[in-house]
């Protein structure tokens, strides 16, 4: 869509050679951030595996599975939200709740995240509404926008890990609506059924069914959102 | 549904954001590129409760029901196609609750 000259004629792209990291940024910002750190031949490579893969190329779609949200990303890339107060990212550190040792030959040292139990962890991603700092903004989740705006001010008091980690002891799984506890959870129900007649005018009646359903939202955010 | 089975009465209501896209001509569209706010709301808000009436007309000369109601997920499928979509794939089952109504 952005190399078809009319819908964004002035994205300064008209072919997939054209592409540069940042018109891949209004998505991967939240979808494959450590692009941002990849030269514009990689934008290139990864516009030209991807559409490939979009016309049935099994090997390219293998490929494209292999860049995902791994470890790294949450455990370091955006472990630190408040970096004037508590530093720029350790490169050689992975990050959790506690600081100490981790085995691991590149990144020995566990470092300690303020926030990474907390519900603006997962809002860096889990989304406000639109991503302004982009010349062409993007918005896809709104979920943290919802938890902040709506959930908040509506008495609610969980963090997203509490939900989507804690309870249940779903941990990393996080999952959400594809889960049968989860779907349980999000939506509190009610259905009531009564049979009347009603008189249409004299002698004449319909009858119906006067359905009532009820619907109760448990979740910390809007339903459907992400 | 009478009791042989045959349908009688069928409806759906769709509660989503929507955004206009790009945040113009109060036209729906899909797609991050396309979406900066929402024009229209109609999901379901946290600790809020909706209340959906539907009256369903008896018709002429039956005297039973059963009415289903369902709450589905979908990601990415038009509630119009609800029946051709794979339960657990496209679909996704949040409730179900059946009924049997009777006239007096």
């Amino acid at each position: 869509m952005i190399i078809d000259g009319k819908t964004y004629p002035y994205a300064n792209a008209r072919r997939v050679e054209d592409l540069k990291v940042e018109h891949l940024m209004i998505c991967a910002k939240c979808h494959l951030p450590q692009l941002k750190y990849a030269e514009d031949s990689v934008a290139v490579e990864l516009a030209k595996l991807v559409l490939s893969a979009a016309e049935g190329d099994e090997k390219a779609l293998e490929k494209v599975k292999q860049l995902n949200i791994n470890c790294l990303i949450c455990h370091q890339e955006v472990a630190i939200v408040h970096k004037w107060r508590d530093g720029f990212v350790d490169r050689s550190a992975v990050y959790g709740k506690t600081e100490g040792f981790h085995p691991d030959p590149k990144y020995g040292k566990l470092k300690k995240s303020p926030i990474i139990d907390r519900a603006v962890f997962c809002g860096q991603c889990h989304g406000l509404g639109p991503n302004f700092e982009f010349p062409h903004p993007s918005q896809c989740a709104t979920a943290y926008g919802s938890y902040l705006h709506a959930y908040i001010p509506s008495g609610g008091t969980k963090t997203c890990q509490d939900c989507h980690m804690r309870e249940d002891n779903l941990g990393h799984f996080m999952p959400a609506y594809r889960d049968k506890r989860m779907a349980k959870k999000a939506v509190d129900y009610s259905v009531e059924v009564i049979p009347y007649s009603y008189l249409h005018k004299p002698g004449v009646y319909h009858n119906k069914a006067r359905v009532v359903v009820k619907m109760t939202n448990k979740a910390g955010h809007r339903i459907p959102d992400g | 549904m009478t009791p042989d089975g045959k349908k009688v009465f069928e409806d759906y209501k769709v509660y989503m954001p929507m955004a206009a896209g790009w945040d113009r001509d109060n036209r729906m569209m899909f797609g991050a590129d396309r979406k900066t706010g929402y024009m229209v709301d109609t999901s379901l808000q946290p600790g809020k409760t909706v209340k959906e009436v539907v009256e369903i007309p008896f018709p002429e000369g039956v005297k039973k029901m059963k009415v289903s109601v369902r709450l589905w997920y979908l990601p990415t499928s038009p509630a119009e196609n609800l029946d051709q979509l794979e339960e657990d794939e496209d679909k996704f089952l949040f409730f179900a609750e059946e009924k049997e109504v009777s006239l007096p």
